[in-house]
C-alpha cells in the first residue's frame, strides 16, 4: 500500500518504500526487499512508511550494502509465496540447488569486507531484525577467532582490556591448556 | 606481529562496540568442537568473560547443539608413561590421571567413560586386594580413589555416570557420580553401586564407598553354567536415565547382554537378538527415540548393521534400521585386503559415543580406527596405529566446566 515520491502508482506489485539513511541518503526498493526486515515489515503493517523510513542508525554506505543483500535474498524467496512472501527456510528449500548455490557464492562475496564493515553490518542486521544477515555476519566473526589468542582477537575487533592481570592469570591457570 | 600495539597498524577504521546481546550471538557460533576458541575468547575482556561464563549463555549454547566427540580413552598401550586420551581437539584439554606417567606408577585401565568422568581400575599385580577405582575428570584432573567392593572376584568392568543426569542442566560440576561395578567370579557376577560427591562437593573425602549390591536377579538360579569372561572388551550404553546395559563375552565366545536397573539394583540377563556368528562383533548404542540399538558388522560383508528394539504390550522385537556399506563410506585403505573368502572381517566396531551418535570401527590391518557420523555420514580417520580393541569416548562441552569457573 506505501507509495513513494509522488504517489500517483499505487499498483501493489510496484509498491515500493523509501529508506532514509542517516546521512539522509534516499534509496527506493521494493517491498519484498524491504519486508526482508522484520523492523520495517511491521512499519509498513502499521502504515507509517509514508514519505519514507528514516534509519538514523544506519549510513549509506552500510545501508547499500544491506540493500544489496535483501534485493538478492528477495529473488530467492519470490515466486514461492504472493505479495506476502518473506525470507522463509521452507521457501528456500524448493529454489533449486544451482540457485542456493549461487546465493552461497554470493554470500562469500559479500562477506569480504573489512572489520568495521563487518560489525556495521552485525549493527544494521540487528537494528533491522534481517534474521539470515545476522547469521551470516554473527557466524563470520565466529569463525575469524578461531585459533586466536586473547591479544589477536582485541586487536583485530578493537576491544580494550580491561581485565586486570590478577584475573587474567587465574583465568589462565585455570585453562592453560586452551592457550598452548 | 606485534602482540601489544592494538592500534597501530594505521589507517584502518575501527570497528565500533557491539551490545552485549550482539557479542554473545557471535559466541554462540563458535562450534563446540573447538571448545579452546570459547575459553580463549573469555579472557578478551570482562564483557566477554561475563558472557561466556553466564548460565544462561551456555544453557543456549548447550541446548542448540549436539554435544562434541572430543577424544577417546584406550587400553591398548603396555607402556605406562603412553597417554590413553586421544584428543580430537587442539590444543587438547586433558590431563594424565596424577598416578601415571612415572616410573613406578602402577598399571591402571579404562573402564568406562561418561558425562565428562572416567572411571579406571588400578591393579597391583602382586596384591589384588590392593586394587583401587578411581572417578577421574581428565578436564580438571579431579580425582576420587576408593576400594571396590569385596571380592574376590577374578575379573571385572564397569560404568560411570552422572547422578541424576536427567535433571542436570550440564552446566555445573557439582552434580555427584554414580559408579557401577560389574563382577564376575566363578558361575556369578554381581553388580554393585555407589555414589560420589565430587570433592569440590559437601561431604568431602570422608565418604567411604558405600557400596550396594545388586539384589542378584536371576543371576544365582539360571545361570550357574555360565562362566561370564570379562576381557576388558566389555562397553555399557545408558537408555534413559535408568537402564545400564553391558555388553559382556561368554567363555563360549558368545556375546550376551546384562541390564543393571539404576533405581531397582537388579542385574538381569538378556540374549542377543540375532546370532552374531563366531566374530561376535557389537557394539551396544542408543537410537534416536532413547531405546536400545546394536551396531554390528555383519559377517557376510563389510556392512555396519544397526538394530533397534522396540517394546509394545511387553513384548519385545528387534528391527534392522539400517544397513551400511561401508565400502561406500570409509576410505579404501580401511579394507586391507578385506575380504578375502571365508575369512572373518577384518573391520570391527568397537565403540558407540552416546549423544554424539557416532561409531567407532576399527581395521585389523592397522589401517586405523574410523569414526562415523552416523546422521551425516561423516568419516574421520581418528588413530593410526595399533587398533584398540575397545575405546571409551569422551564426549561433552568442557567448555562449561572451565568457563563456569571464570567467574
Amino acid at each position: 500500500m506505501a507509495s513513494a515520491g509522488s504517489g500517483d502508482e499505487k499498483a501493489a506489485a510496484a509498491a515500493m518504500i523509501t529508506l532514509i539513511s542517516s546521512d539522509n541518503e534516499k534509496f527506493e526498493v521494493t517491498e519484498a526487499t524491504a519486508t526482508l526486515s522484520q523492523t520495517i515489515r511491521h512499519m509498513i503493517e502499521d502504515g507509517c512508511t509514508d514519505g519514507g523510513v528514516p534509519l538514523p542508525n544506519v549510513t549509506s554506505k552500510i545501508l547499500a550494502r544491506v540493500i544489496e543483500y535483501c534485493k538478492k535474498h528477495a529473488t530467492a524467496a519470490a515466486g514461492e509465496e504472493g505479495s506476502s512472501s518473506s525470507f522463509s527456510d521452507a521457501a528456500f528449500l524448493e529454489v533449486d540447488r544451482a540457485f542456493l548455490e549461487e546465493l552461497e557464492e554470493f554470500d562469500d562475496a559479500f562477506l569480504e569486507v573489512d572489520r568495521a564493515t563487518l560489525f556495521d553490518l552485525i549493527l544494521a542486521a540487528n537494528y533491522l531484525d534481517i534474521k539470515g544477515l545476522l547469521n551470516l555476519t554473527c557466524q563470520k566473526v565466529a569463525d575469524s577467532v578461531k585459533g586466536k589468542t586473547p591479544e589477536q582477537i582485541r586487536e583485530m575487533y578493537n576491544i580494550v582490556n580491561d581485565l586486570t592481570p590478577e584475573e587474567e592469570a587465574e583465568i589462565r591457570r585455570e585453562t592453560q591448556w586452551a592457550f598452548e | 606481529m606485534g602482540s601489544s600495539n592494538p592500534r597501530a597498524a594505521g589507517s584502518m577504521e575501527a570497528p565500533p562496540p557491539l551490545m552485549d546481546e550482539l557479542v554473545e550471538e557471535i559466541l554462540l557460533r563458535v562450534p563446540p568442537s573447538d571448545p579452546a576458541t570459547l575459553i580463549r575468547a573469555g579472557l578478551v575482556c570482562k564483557t566477554w568473560r561475563r558472557i561466556v561464563s553466564d548460565p544462561d549463555f551456555l544453557r543456549r549454547y548447550h541446548g542448540s547443539l549436539t554435544p562434541p566427540l572430543l577424544g577417546f580413552l584406550h587400553n591398548t598401550t603396555f607402556s605406562l608413561r603412553a597417554h590413553r586420551f586421544v584428543s580430537l581437539t587442539s590444543p587438547s584439554p586433558f590431563s594424565q590421571p596424577s598416578f601415571a606417567g612415572g616410573d613406578s606408577s602402577p598399571s591402571w585401565r579404562v573402564l568406562d567413560c561418561r558425562h565428562g568422568r572416567v572411571l579406571l581400575l588400578i591393579q597391583t599385580n602382586s596384591q589384588p586386594s590392593a586394587e583401587s577405582l578411581v572417578i577421574w575428570d581428565p578436564i580438571t584432573g579431579d580425582e576420587q580413589h576408593f576400594a571396590p567392593p569385596p571380592g574376590p572376584y577374578k575379573c571385572a568392568a564397569g560404568a560411570v555416570l552422572r547422578a541424576a543426569a536427567g535433571r542436570c542442566d550440564h552446566v555445573h560440576r557439582g552434580c555427584p557420580s554414580l559408579a557401577v561395578f560389574l563382577s564376575s567370579n566363578e558361575c556369578t557376577t554381581w553388580a554393585s553401586c555407589v555414589r560420589r560427591s565430587s570433592s569440590e562437593d559437601d561431604d568431602g573425602p570422608a565418604t567411604a564407598a558405600m557400596w550396594s549390591h545388586g539384589s542378584g536377579g536371576i543371576f544365582h538360579g539360571i545361570l550357574t553354567d555360565w562362566d561370564p569372561l570379562l576381557d576388558g572388551t566389555e562397553h555399557s550404553v545408558l537408555v534413559g536415565d535408568d537402564d545400564l546395559y553391558f555388553t559382556v563375552g561368554t567363555s563360549c565366545y558368545e556375546r550376551i547382554i546384562l541390564k543393571y536397573g539404576l533405581s531397582d539394583r537388579r542385574l538381569s540377563l538378556k540374549f542377543l537378538p540375532f546370532s552374531l556368528g563366531v566374530d561376535n562383533n557389537m557394539v551396544l548404542m542408543t537410537v534416536e527415540d532413547g531405546e536400545l540399538g546394536i551396531a554390528c558388522v555383519s559377517v557376510t560383508g563389510p556392512t555396519l548393521e544397526l538394530w533397534s528394539r522396540h517394546t509394545a504390550a511387553g513384548v519385545e522385537t528387534w528391527t534392522r534400521d539400517r544397513a551400511i556399506e561401508l565400502r561406500t563410506v570409509l576410505p579404501p585403505i580401511a579394507f586391507g585386503n578385506y575380504p578375502a573368502p571365508r575369512t572373518k572381517p577384518e573391520l570391527r566396531v568397537i565403540a558407540f559415543a552416546e549423544g554424539a551418535d557416532t561409531v567407532f570401527i576399527s581395521t585389523k590391518n592397522n589401517a586405523g580406527v574410523f569414526t562415523l557420523e552416523l546422521k551425516s555420514g561423516r568419516v574421520k580417520e581418528v588413530f593410526e596405529s595399533t587398533v584398540p580393541a575397545v575405546v571409551f569416548p569422551y564426549v561433552g562441552f568442557l567448555t562449561s566446566y572451565q568457563i563456569a569457573r571464570m567467574n
